[in-house]
C-alpha cells in the first residue's frame, strides 16, 4: 500500500510517497501564490515519476503551512508533529529537533515513540528564517544553495548584533561596500543566527541524538555553527528538508490503519 | 450541539454594540453618568453606589492599528493599553463622563497619564494607587485610597455615595459573581454547555451594561441551561490564563482545533468573580468593599505569587484541566515573568503549556493555529488517543 504526505511551507512544497516503509518517491518544489494549485503539482510530480494515479494511493494527510489548502488529504496534522514522527522514523534515538524552516524555526522534543513531548516557536519575525537567507543571499549576489559553503571559507567571523532582517540586511549593504569579504559577512550572520536557534532550543530539553530538519539543514555552513553552539554533533538525514511530508506520510499510514483496526469486520 | 440559548443571543446584541452599547445609550438618554475603569482592582460597587454607571474601557475584539496611539505610548507599552487608548482617540469612548485607573501595572498607570495631560476632557481622571502586598498595612493604605476615590467621585459629580447605596451595590455584584460561579460550576462536567469562547462573551457583556440588567440576562441564561441539553464536546480540556482578552474568537480559533476551553484564569474571567465581597464582618460597607477587591484572586502583578499558582493548580484539578495556555501580550510584563514559574509548577503535577506571545486583539494567524494544533496532538498522545 502507498501512502502519501504533502508539506506546503512557506517558501517550499515537498511531498513524499512510502511504500513498505520506504520512500518510494519524493519531490521538492517552489510554493506558489496558491497552496491549492501547488499541493496538486507536487502531487502530479511524483506519480508521474511513479508512473501512477492517485487511485494507487491508499491515504494522504498534509502538514505545514497550507496544511489545509491540500484538497485531496484526508486529513492533517500540524507540521510540529510531522517533523518528530519523519525525525523518529530515520533515528529513533533522535530526542532533540531543530525545525529550520522558510518563515520560522522550531524546537521539538520527542520521546521513543516518535511523539512530541515539548515545542517552542520563535515569535512572527524573519529574522533567522529561510526568506532571511534568502534575502542575504540576494543581498551578496549569491546563490542561495552557495552561502553555507562560502561562510565556511571566512577567516575572521565580522560579528552581527542582530538577525533583525531589515537591519541585517543594510549592515551587510554597508559593509559589502567596504569591502568586507561576502564570506566574513556571511560567517557573522550564520553565528548570529545560531545563536538565537540555540537559545530557542534552551527552552526545551536539549537532549542526544539531536537532528536538524526542514530546508536550512542543507546548509552545511549553518549546520557547522549550531554544532559549534551546543557542542553537540546532529545526526542528518539525507534530505532534512523532506521530514515534513515524510512525516505526514507515516501520519497517513498510522490513521488508515487505525481507521481499519477501528471498523468493524464485515 | 443544540441551538444558541436566547438569552445568549441577547448577551450578543449587546456585545455588537461595544464600546457604546445600546444600554449604555439608553442610561445616557436618561441623563446617566457613566464612569470607566480598566483594571480588577478598581472597586465597581462605589462607583454603582454614586448612581454612575461604571464600564469596562478595554480594546476592540480585533487587531487595530495603533498608529495614534503610537504617538502617546511608547511602543513598549503593552497593546491591551494602546488599543484603549487608540480607540478613545478615535472618538469612541466619548461618552464617558469619568475615567477611573488603577495603578496596577506600568502600561494602565502610562494610560492613565496620557488621559490627564491629553485627553482630560470630563469631569473626572483618577488613579488609585493599589498595593503589591495584602498585609493589614497594605489593606489600610488601599482603604484610605478607595475613601479618596469615593470623595472624588462625589465632588465631580455631585452626588452623596450613602453606605445604604454601598451596601445595595455589594448585593447587586455578589449576586453577579454567584452566577458567574454557577455558570463556571457547569463547565465542569464532561460536555459542558457552553465553549470557552460562549464564556468569555458571557462576561464581556457584564462590563457593558448596567448591573440591574445584566443580572436578569444572566438569570435568564442559567434558567435555560439547566433546562436545555445542550452540550459542547472537546478532546482535550484547556485552561486559559494570561493579560487582558476580551476577544471570544481568540478562544474559538484555539477550541476549533478539537479542544474545550473550560476555565480561565483572566481579569476578564475568574479574576474578575472569583471572591465575594463579605456581607457580615465589616461595619463599614466601603471597608467590606476594598478588602475584597485587594483579596481577590490576584493578578501577576502581586506578590507573593504563589498566591496566584496555589489558585490556578486548585482550579486545574477542580475543572480536571489538561494543558493551560499562556496568553501573554507582548510586553505584559508582570504575565510574562510569572510565567516559568506557573509553568514549572503546572508541569510538576503533569500539565502541559503553551505559551503564546502575541499582540492583544489577535484571533486566528496561522502560527496561533499551528501551535495550538501542535499542542492539542500532543496532549492527545499523552493520553494514548491520537
Amino acid at each position: 500500500m502507498l501512502f502519501m504526505g504533502i508539506d506546503i511551507g512557506s517558501r517550499g512544497a515537498k511531498g513524499v510517497v512510502i511504500e513498505d516503509n520506504q520512500i518510494a518517491t519524493a519531490f521538492i518544489g517552489d510554493t506558489g501564490p496558491e497552496s491549492v494549485k501547488t499541493s496538486e503539482m507536487v502531487r502530479d510530480n511524483m506519480l508521474a515519476k511513479l508512473g501512477m494515479d492517485m487511485s494507487k494511493i491508499t491515504y494522504t494527510m498534509a502538514t505545514g503551512y497550507g496544511r489545509v489548502l491540500v484538497p485531496f488529504a484526508a486529513e492533517n496534522v500540524s507540521e510540529i508533529s510531522a517533523h518528530a514522527k519523519g525525525a523518529h522514523w530515520y533515528f529513533p534515538s533522535v530526542r532533540t529537533i531543530l525545525d529550520m524552516g522558510g518563515q520560522d524555526c522550531k524546537a521539538i522534543n520527542v520521546n521513543d515513540k516518535g511523539q512530541v513531548t515539548k515545542f517552542i516557536m520563535n515569535d512572527k519575525c524573519a529574522g533567522g528564517t529561510g526568506r532571511f537567507l534568502e534575502l542575504i543571499a540576494s543581498v551578496l549576489g549569491l546563490r542561495l544553495e552557495d552561502i553555507g559553503q562560502t561562510s565556511l571559507e571566512s577567516k575572521k567571523n565580522f560579528p552581527f548584533n542582530t538577525v533583525c532582517a531589515v537591519f541585517a540586511k543594510s549592515e551587510a549593504i554597508s559593509l559589502m561596500k567596504k569591502g568586507t569579504p561576502k564570506s566574513d559577512i556571511l560567517a557573522g550572520l550564520h553565528d548570529a543566527i545560531a545563536v538565537r536557534c540555540y537559545n530557542l532550543l534552551k527552552r526545551v530539553n536539549i537532549e542526544k541524538d539531536f537532528t536538524i530538519t526542514g530546508g536550512i539543514a542543507k546548509n552545511q555552513g549553518m549546520v557547522a555553527k549550531i554544532k559549534e553552539k551546543l557542542g553537540m554533533e546532529p545526526v542528518l538525514a539525507p534530505d532534512p528538508q523532506i521530514m515534513g511530508a515524510l512525516g505526514a506520510s507515516l501520519f497517513a499510514r498510522e490513521r488508515y490503519m487505525a481507521k481499519q483496526n477501528a471498523a468493524p469486520a464485515s | 450541539m443544540t441551538d444558541t440559548p436566547k438569552a445568549l443571543e441577547k448577551i450578543r446584541e449587546v456585545n455588537a454594540g461595544f464600546p457604546y452599547t445600546d444600554p449604555i445609550k439608553k442610561w445616557k438618554e436618561r441623563g446617566g453618568k457613566v464612569v470607566a475603569w480598566t483594571c480588577t482592582y478598581v472597586p465597581e460597587e462605589v462607583i454603582w453606589a454614586a448612581g454612575i454607571l461604571p464600564v469596562r474601557m478595554t480594546g476592540d475584539s480585533h487587531e487595530l492599528e495603533l498608529e495614534d496611539a503610537n504617538a502617546y505610548l511608547y511602543i513598549n507599552t503593552c497593546s491591551f493599553q494602546r488599543a484603549c487608548l487608540q480607540m478613545t482617540l478615535d472618538k469612541q469612548y466619548d461618552f464617558l463622563d469619568g475615567y477611573v485607573s488603577a495603578a496596577t501595572c506600568d502600561g494602565s498607570r502610562r494610560l492613565a497619564d496620557v488621559w490627564r495631560n491629553y485627553i482630560d476632557n470630563i469631569p473626572l481622571v483618577y488613579v488609585l494607587t493599589v498595593p503589591r502586598k495584602t498585609t493589614e498595612r497594605a489593606h489600610q493604605l488601599y482603604i484610605s485610597e478607595v475613601k479618596e476615590m469615593k470623595q472624588k467621585l462625589e465632588e465631580a459629580f455631585k452626588v452623596k455615595i450613602t453606605d445604604d447605596a454601598m451596601r445595595q451595590a455589594i448585593k447587586l455584584y455578589n449576586h453577579t459573581r454567584a452566577m458567574l460561579k454557577e455558570l463556571y460550576e457547569m463547565r465542569k462536567k464532561d460536555k459542558p454547555p457552553i465553549t470557552g469562547a460562549e464564556a468569555l462573551e458571557i462576561v464581556n457583556a457584564a462590563f457593558r451594561m448596567p448591573r440591574d440588567e445584566y443580572n436578569k440576562l444572566l438569570e435568564e441564561l442559567l434558567a435555560e441551561l439547566k433546562d436545555s441539553k445542550r452540550e459542547v464536546t472537546g478532546k482535550v480540556r484547556l485552561l486559559i490564563s494570561g493579560s487582558p482578552l476580551n476577544n471570544p474568537d481568540f478562544i474559538a480559533t484555539i477550541e476549533r482545533e478539537g479542544a474545550i476551553v473550560v476555565t480561565d484564569e483572566l481579569c476578564m474571567g475568574t479574576r474578575y468573580w472569583w471572591d465575594t465581597v463579605d456581607e457580615k464582618t465589616y461595619k463599614d460597607p466601603l471597608e467590606a468593599i476594598s478588602r475584597r477587591y485587594l483579596n481577590n484572586f490576584p493578578c501577576a502583578r502581586m506578590v507573593p505569587c504563589d498566591e496566584r499558582f496555589d489558585r490556578v493548580l486548585a482550579m486545574t484539578r477542580e475543572y480536571r484541566v489538561e494543558g493551560m495556555v499562556a496568553e501573554i501580550i507582548r510586553y505584559c510584563v508582570p504575565y510574562a515573568h510569572d510565567e516559568p514559574m506557573l509553568r514549572e509548577r503546572l508541569e510538576r503535577e503533569g500539565i502541559s503549556v503553551l505559551e503564546l506571545d502575541l499582540e492583544y486583539g489577535v484571533s486566528g494567524s496561522g502560527q496561533i493555529r499551528t501551535r495550538a494544533q501542535a499542542f492539542i496532538e500532543m496532549l492527545l498522545d499523552k493520553k494514548g488517543q491520537s
